[in-house]
């Protein structure tokens, strides 16, 4: 999925350990990121976010002078600003107040840069969805922007249900995403019994987005457990 | 409290045989003391005894010197009174003995006493023959008469007594014993507790104050020792999240820079997967220090197992790359909707360490095939992978950890199946049971078994 959209946008990462920040901030701007700001306590974080407006939080729970979440709590007083926490306690009372108090992720250390920049895009996604999203399989190119599969014999539409099964998987691009994550996406909550409905939408999207849908390469199925989408490139 | 109880029982038996020894011995003990004085009525120096003989020895008109004697040997005195009413002879008559004697006379001192000298009459043909012993030789019961059915509820009367006395004597044995276990038991529980590493629960105050207080203190110390210990591995494990993150992160970075030759990036390769593998240890391990120490909190909830299955699976399948590795789930129509009141995240984990295991032991790859079924009462889900499977002799050892694992020092010591072992624990503080087994051609499963809601 080409993310280069969002790497105009203002990121603040709060962290105490200096070393943590500067390979964090050296994996953000290796990936693009143009506007990468640093703060390493709770003080110096309200000055940066007063000075630099970020569009996104990464903030680490335990710092010298606070915590993360109480940072937050103070932040969202003014700002809806999305915020991903980064942090060594990955108990779950953690993640449930980070999530609780509206946390848009939580990512527990040690993180592999990857999984760091695919939650970090995942995020700057769903919040600001305005960059086009194009996603190139082994077939075809999925554009999320027009809700349509290209194929070298011209587009194909894709209906809402193909399109939001699509946009689950390419979050998740090369990881399997279960069928009740799925069902959930496509039909809202506790999305119980929903396995037939959802073939026969794995099927039309196959028809879509394969070269030969009885032999699926993009759109693969783990029996029993749910769906991969693999990219290309 | 076993030991308490049978300490008491044996205790019971003791004050039993106790008790019985003691109405023995007061028996015998009387029967000695008294003895004499009931058995001498009939022998030589009784005063029957002595009238007799000295009523051999006299008539009407005297006695015989020999018996007079006698008599005077022993200081008794004696007296014939004829009809009439005087005295015909008399043997020390002490001064203040009358005479002479009318009928209420007779009547007065026949049963008692004349002058308090206790004597003894016999009736002659002619005449009274009196005997008079010292006066503080006798006590002579003048008035003892007794209803007779007081005398016939005489036995029973005893019998009762002695039968209400053995019962008093017991229980009050019976409720001393209560107070004192009742007081004994909430401490006994407490050390058995400390036995084990664990904190002891809140004790009774009562007769054995000081004693509870001492098992209290043991129990706040053993408490701090615990917490201070899973705070202390918690740091750990916090601490090095943070060098870890660099060195995987980096590790990475160097592993996938086209720019460098192949053998250093496979190095970089091993640095990072190794990297995972310490992230692993010190997760089980801080788990495993919390879970033994009660310091992992619940968050229950009514869970689709199925779906924890899936996602379990998945996490299992999308952290390992690269490997040859497949999971497979079946679950059937009413498995796929059992509900299972449980905390779905250390469900998850337990599940995950298991289908890990099963990774870690088979680096050539395997398949893995889970299978969840219902039953009325219980959920029960089937790991099993088609690799090396595990020795008879590691299978034994694992499933003995597992029975005593109350002791986490000696589950900690061990880092291998440490996964296996907190798979076990989380199960069965879910109220389900695990099991292992391995068939000899190979394969390694996992079955376990969780209650329904």
């Amino acid at each position: 999925m080409d993310n280069s959209p969002w790497h105009g946008k203002r990121l603040l990462l709060v962290d105490d350990e200096p070393e943590l920040l500067a390979f964090v901030s050296d994996i953000l701007t290796d990936a693009g990121f143009t506007h990468v700001f640093v703060a390493s306590n709770v003080a110096d974080a309200l000055d940066r976010f007063g000075e630099a407006r970020p569009d996104l939080l990464l903030l680490d729970v335990m710092l010298p002078d606070g915590d993360g979440f109480s940072l937050m709590r103070k932040v969202r007083k003014t700002s809806d600003v999305p915020v991903i926490f980064l942090t060594a306690k990955d108990e779950p009372i953690d993640r449930v107040s980070g999530l609780g108090l509206g946390a848009d992720d939580y990512i527990p250390k040690p993180f592999l840069p990857q999984e760091l920049l695919l939650r970090l895009y995942a995020v700057l996604r769903r919040t600001y969805p305005a960059g086009a999203a194009r996603v190139r399989l082994d077939f075809c190119v999925i554009d999320f922007d027009k809700a349509e599969v290209v194929r070298d014999d011209g587009p194909v539409a894709l209906t809402a249900k193909e399109y939001a099964l699509l946009e689950v998987l390419a979050r998740n691009q090369g990881n399997v995403v279960t069928t009740d994550v799925i069902c959930e996406a496509l039909w809202g909550g506790n999305a119980f019994g929903y396995e037939n409905p959802l073939n026969a939408h794995v099927r039309r999207v196959r028809e879509k987005i394969e070269r030969d849908p009885s032999r699926p390469v993009s759109l693969v199925t783990f029996k029993g457990l749910g769906y991969k989408l693999n990219t290309c490139g | 409290m076993k030991t308490l109880h049978s300490y008491i029982a044996r205790n019971l038996a003791s004050f039993a045989a106790l008790i019985v020894g003691l109405v023995v011995m007061n028996a015998l003990v009387f029967g000695l003391f008294f003895f004499d004085a009931i058995a001498g009525k009939t022998r030589e120096a009784s005063p029957i005894t002595l009238l007799d003989s000295v009523e051999g020895a006299s008539d009407a008109s005297g006695i015989s010197s020999e018996a007079e004697r006698e008599l005077r040997s022993r200081r008794i005195w004696a007296m014939f009174i004829e009809a009439g009413g005087d005295c015909a002879w008399s043997v020390d008559l002490p001064e203040e003995v009358p005479r002479h004697y009318g009928l209420q006379d007779v009547a007065r001192f026949s049963k008692g006493y004349i002058a308090d000298y206790p004597v003894f009459v016999r009736t002659t043909g002619d005449g009274l023959l009196v005997v008079g012993y010292p006066q503080d030789s006798f006590m002579k019961i003048i008035s003892n008469y007794i209803p007779i059915w007081a005398v016939r509820a005489l036995p029973a009367f005893a019998t009762t007594m002695v039968v209400l006395d053995v019962t008093c004597l017991f229980l009050v044995f019976w409720f001393s014993k209560r107070r004192i276990l009742s007081g004994l038991e909430p401490i006994a529980d407490a050390v058995e507790a400390l036995g084990t590493g664990k904190a002891a629960g809140p004790l009774p105050k009562g007769v054995l104050t000081s004693l509870s207080e001492s098992v209290a203190r043991a129990s706040e110390l053993i408490v701090k020792q615990n917490e201070a210990r899973v705070d202390w591995i918690a740091g750990i494990s916090h601490d090095i999240r943070t060098p870890l993150t660099l060195i995987m992160g980096n590790a990475q970075i160097i592993a996938q820079d086209g720019s460098i030759a192949p053998e250093t990036a496979d190095r970089a390769s091993v640095i990072s997967a190794q990297s995972a593998k310490i992230d692993g240890l010190v997760n089980d391990l801080n788990l495993a220090s919390r879970l033994e120490y009660d310091a992992q909190p619940f968050h229950m909830a009514q869970s689709r197992l199925a779906e924890v299955i899936r996602k379990t699976a998945a996490d299992a399948i999308n952290a390992s790359k690269g490997r040859d590795f497949a999971i497979e789930i079946e679950a059937d129509g009413a498995a796929e909707g059992a509900i299972v009141e449980c905390d779905e995240r250390l469900i998850g984990r337990a599940m995950g360490n298991v289908i890990q295991n099963s990774i870690v032991h088979n680096p050539q790859g395997c398949r893995v095939r889970i299978n969840l079924s219902t039953t009325d009462t219980d959920a029960r889900i089937i790991i099993e992978d088609d690799g090396v499977g595990m020795a008879a002799r590691e299978l034994q050892a694992l499933s003995e950890r597992q029975k005593r694992s109350s002791r986490v020092d000696e589950s900690l010591d061990r880092r291998h199946g440490l996964g296996l072992q907190i798979a076990s624990r989380v199960v069965r503080a879910h109220g389900g049971r695990i099991s292992f087994s391995s068939a000899a051609g190979g394969g390694f499963k996992t079955t376990i078994t969780l209650p329904l809601r």
